[in-house]
């Protein structure tokens, strides 16, 4: 049994427990349903990535977490971060666990970047403001974070703004700022996803670094089962704002317990070794505002049968360390 | 002859898709929104007052009486034509007010529409062709917006005679590029669009692309922006008269109005502060409409960000 | 930054060139400049004798040839009234307008900034639906009748301003306060136009993620960003103050520009007309390319690139 299936039977333990995680949008009478019931928990220094198409509600859920959803997005549900309970605190209270407690890289790091201040002042900005140190000790630190995250010449790119980074080295400063504070959890979301493929490698490789010596925990958040491979090892699976299936990443890997999963190894050019094998998921994520009696996925699922449309599948055990929302989980995981 | 028809691409008849857009504005909305309901039916009010009001006012606003001399408003002894009072000469101020509505209506309207109709054609033009032309097109409107509208109204007027068509013809003028660079960032986001690329696939001429395909999509954009023109075209015309280079007598409008009362304004404030609070009425209603109306952003801003839009696209060449 | 500010120096000059071909133009829209230079009882001899002076009888491209050389000089003729040159009647004049519309676009920005914010922090709350309120209502007043008005309650009935002259600090209030209604309620919402803009930017949100405050997230991480229109648009606004200044001496007879435009107009004298667009025109010119440098030195993607 991995270290992650151990944390996830003994909650006591964790370092972040969601519960019943629920994030509506209501516009013009409508209501959108991002994330419709989580429960998940991370123990201290454990990686896990959250896997979904976009619209699944992931990034969504990562954001949540550190309590960025703005109106009109309503957040229910619990999600308690160290023994603190963060929904429903104000955003003077969240200022205390983001930063120390809870950090965040985004997919953008363009935008995630104030243009207009040099990306060493926006590192010294943290230490400056949350750790109240002075600008000499804050600038030392600042050139050592660069040179933790593998920037070259560190000292004499402290004075360069964003725009005169590539897009992997305007990553790598974001990830230097994230870690600025030790953060307990970091949230990746989407790092890579703008990056080239070959910059790619560098950035996970790095943040799975980070995470080995620091001891941080990771909630990592991706569209790309492989780069979920390389950074976590544990999987979280969503579909349409709910947890489908969960476990050991490389269990899931071998055999997965829900068609979803399985229709995404499929579709996943790294997993197969014959392009002639890949299957392209058919059909679109179901509409948001719908509310499910049913099997969300029953619609695009190849094995579904009427009782997938009628009766909506728990997310349950099907095997030691492994959790699926589907009726068939146990004949999938017989038939591999 | 059935080539040149315009593809399936191309989207449907300019009088639906004008009727998409107020139901995408939720026109239907109008009755639900006080403000916008109330602005609505003070404005038609207004232009009714005016165009029905004037003719029969004419002969009493003229009329001068020297037992009226400065008769002050809230009575009702001479009549309900004097319920807003008299003026240094007797004359009624209701009358002059109604018959000075029509003037500032029309001026107001044929300014803005003159402005409106040139200015969206000529930045449609500039957007659609580009090169050169739109270069000296940009360049002219700059050169507009250099000298300070009323500045420039002033010198203007200062050499031709006070007329109403001078008058429209300045104002239209100087508010010009403001429907130039709106209609021209317009087009040159649409002018990338499926549908224009469509038609000129099947070889429609320019002139028919811009008609057809984005005159459509312009149009509403336009109408927000001229509603929210009518209040300070109102404003500047007014403006203009107040300083005496505007309308003179016997054309009369609000701002006339002010001016003339402005000369008894310890004895008679009544004079200047009714035409003064018809302009804001107008205005305000005219602002409260545009502002409900707005599509996308803030009307009050579109105007105002031409000029940083230009520096913008400056800077990022 | 150099490309940047040379494309801008050319449109510039581009611009300069057209205020000098309308104000020569200016001149000719009647075809007789004659009848505007001299007074109006001014005989036929005396029009023909001046045209022949001033090279009016040549054609129209050596008018212009002329025209352009006597602009360099800042030869705008002779004033009727006030018996100086055109050119001097207006430059002295502009230091006291230039200072007026400082004050009142310092004073602006101060209200619009704080406001414009407000509202952005809370997009369609009540406060924000006040402001909008208040920046529609600064929009349908005309200036002129607000100064009127202001002079009516405030020091005719009131008697707690003086009605003209300058010089107590209370005699400023309401020539500043003209000046500022029509740019306040626009620069309002520009500033909230830019700051919902920049607020929900990755930037903010990434700041947010740090655990800043939300006045270090507005006004450090957000109004810096926002800057740059608001910057454009009160450079183009502090241009427009040449209006308001006109209706400020109009009404409260304060010296300045406005005050030798409207004099100008009182007593028909074309000279000084002609040379207030010209010299109007250059301080706009120059006022843009000032906040060209304002906006290449506040964005490092310009000045660094």
């Amino acid at each position: 049994m991995t270290a992650a299936a151990k944390i996830m039977q003994q909650p006591g333990e964790a370092l972040i427990e969601i519960h019943d995680l629920t994030v509506q949008f209501r516009t013009a009478g409508r209501a959108i349903n991002a994330v419709r019931g989580i429960d998940l928990s991370i123990g201290p220094g454990e990686s896990v990535a959250i896997l979904g198409e976009s619209g699944s509600g992931k990034s969504v859920t990562g954001k949540a977490v550190m309590g960025l959803i703005n109106a009109p997005g309503k957040v229910s549900g619990s999600v308690r971060f160290a023994g603190r309970e963060l929904v429903g605190l104000s955003e003077t209270e969240l200022q205390d666990v983001r930063g120390p407690g809870l950090a965040m890289v985004f997919q953008d790091s363009l935008d995630a970047l104030n243009p207009v201040f040099s990306v060493g002042e926006q590192i010294m900005e943290i230490l400056m403001v949350r750790l109240g140190w002075s600008r000499e000790k804050s600038r030392a630190e600042a050139i050592s974070l660069m040179q933790q995250v593998g920037i070259d010449s560190a000292e004499k790119r402290l004075s360069s703004y964003p725009h005169q980074f590539s897009g992997g080295m305007r990553q790598r400063i974001c990830i230097a700022m994230a870690i600025a504070l030790k953060p307990q959890l970091l949230i990746a979301d989407e790092p890579t996803t703008a990056l080239d493929v070959t910059v790619q490698a560098g950035i996970l490789k790095l943040i799975a670094k980070l995470q080995r010596e620091s001891g941080m925990a990771l909630l990592f958040v991706t569209h790309d089962l492989a780069v979920a491979r390389q950074v976590a090892s544990y999987l979280v699976v969503m579909y349409a704002g709910r947890i489908v299936e969960r476990g050991p990443i490389d269990a899931l890997y071998a055999r997965p317990a829900h068609p979803y999963t399985r229709a995404l190894l499929n579709s996943n050019p790294g997993s197969v070794s014959h392009w002639s094998q890949l299957h392209p998921i058919s059909g679109n994520p179901p509409d948001k505002t719908m509310v499910f009696t049913g099997c969300a996925f029953a619609d695009r699922c190849p094995r579904a049968v009427s009782r997938c449309r009628a009766e909506a599948p728990a997310l349950r055990q099907v095997a030691p360390g492994r959790d699926s929302r589907c009726h068939f989980a146990e004949e999938l995981l017989d038939a591999h | 002859m059935y080539l040149t028809q315009p593809i399936p691409a191309s989207p449907a008849s300019t009088g639906a898709r004008i009727k998409a857009y107020f139901a995408q504005t939720r026109l239907s909305l109008l009755v639900r929104s006080p403000i916008a309901l109330i602005s609505a039916l003070v404005l038609i009010a207004l232009v009714l007052i005016a165009l029905i009001g004037a003719p029969l006012a004419l002969e009493t606003a003229n009329f001068q009486s020297l037992r009226l001399r400065f008769f002050p408003p809230f009575s009702l002894e001479h009549g309900w034509i004097y319920v807003l009072g008299a003026d240094g000469l007797g004359r009624s101020m209701l009358a002059q007010l109604i018959v000075g509505a029509r003037t500032s209506f029309i001026v107001a309207g044929a300014a803005v529409g003159l402005a409106a109709v040139v200015g969206t054609s000529i930045g449609m033009i500039s957007g659609f062709v580009g090169g050169w032309v739109d270069a000296a097109l940009m360049r002219v409107s700059d050169i507009i917006v250099t000298v300070p509208s009323l500045l420039l109204a002033l010198a203007v007027l200062f050499v031709l005679e006070p007329s109403i068509f001078n008058l429209v013809a300045v104002l239209a003028v100087s508010r010009l590029p403001i429907y130039l660079r709106v209609a021209r960032a317009q087009t040159l986001e649409l002018r990338e669009r499926v549908f224009v690329e469509a038609s000129r696939a099947i070889g429609a001429t320019n002139l028919r692309i811009i008609w057809r395909d984005i005159r459509p999509l312009v149009l509403p954009t336009v109408m927000t922006v001229s509603m929210l023109e009518l209040a300070s075209v109102m404003l500047a015309a007014a403006g203009l008269s107040f300083l005496g280079v505007g309308l003179q007598r016997p054309d009369v409008d609000w701002g006339t109005i002010v001016s003339e009362g402005r000369e008894y304004l310890t004895r008679a404030w009544w004079a200047t502060v009714f035409p003064g609070m018809a302009i804001v009425i107008t205005a305000l209603a005219a602002n409260f409409l545009s502002n409900w109306l707005r599509a996308s952003g803030d009307p009050l801003q579109a105007g105002a960000l031409a000029a940083a839009t230009a520096r913008q696209e400056d800077a990022l060449k | 930054m150099l490309k940047f500010l040379s494309l801008r120096l050319t449109t510039s000059l581009i611009a300069l060139a057209g205020v000098m071909v309308i104000v020569f133009f200016l001149a000719r829209l009647t075809g007789s400049p004659a009848t505007l230079y001299l007074p109006a009882d001014a005989s036929v001899e005396m029009m023909e004798a001046f045209n022949r002076q001033f090279g009016y009888d040549q054609p129209i491209p050596q008018q212009f040839a002329q025209f352009v050389g006597n602009v360099f000089r800042l030869d705008f003729g002779q004033s009727l009234y006030q018996q100086r040159p055109a050119a001097v009647a207006v430059l002295s004049a502009m230091p006291q307008t230039i200072l007026l519309a400082a004050v009142a676009m310092a004073l602006t920005l101060l209200a619009a900034i704080p406001l414009g914010t407000v509202a952005a922090l809370h997009p369609h709350s009540v406060q924000d639906r006040l402001i909008t309120l208040f920046s529609l209502l600064t929009a349908s007043i005309p200036d002129f009748w607000f100064a009127l008005v202001g002079v009516l309650v405030l020091s005719v009935n009131l008697g707690l301003l003086p009605t003209s002259g300058q010089a107590s600090l209370l005699s400023w209030i309401l020539p500043v306060a003209t000046l500022m209604l029509h740019p306040v309620g626009v620069l309002t919402q520009v500033v909230r136009g830019a700051m919902l803009e920049t607020l929900n930017a990755g930037y903010v949100q990434n700041a947010r993620a740090r655990g800043y405050s939300w006045k270090r997230l507005a006004f450090r991480h957000a109004l810096r960003n926002a800057a740059l229109p608001i910057i454009t648009v009160a450079g183009d606004r502090a241009g427009g103050m040449v209006n308001g200044a006109v209706i400020v001496s109009a009404v409260f007879a304060w010296p300045g520009i406005g005050q030798v435009l409207v004099d100008a107009v009182y007593n028909r004298d074309f000279a000084v007309i002609q040379a207030g667009v010209f010299v109007v025109g250059i301080a706009v010119i120059l006022l843009n390319f000032l906040v060209d440098l304002i906006y290449a030195a506040a964005d490092p993607r310009i000045r660094i690139s």
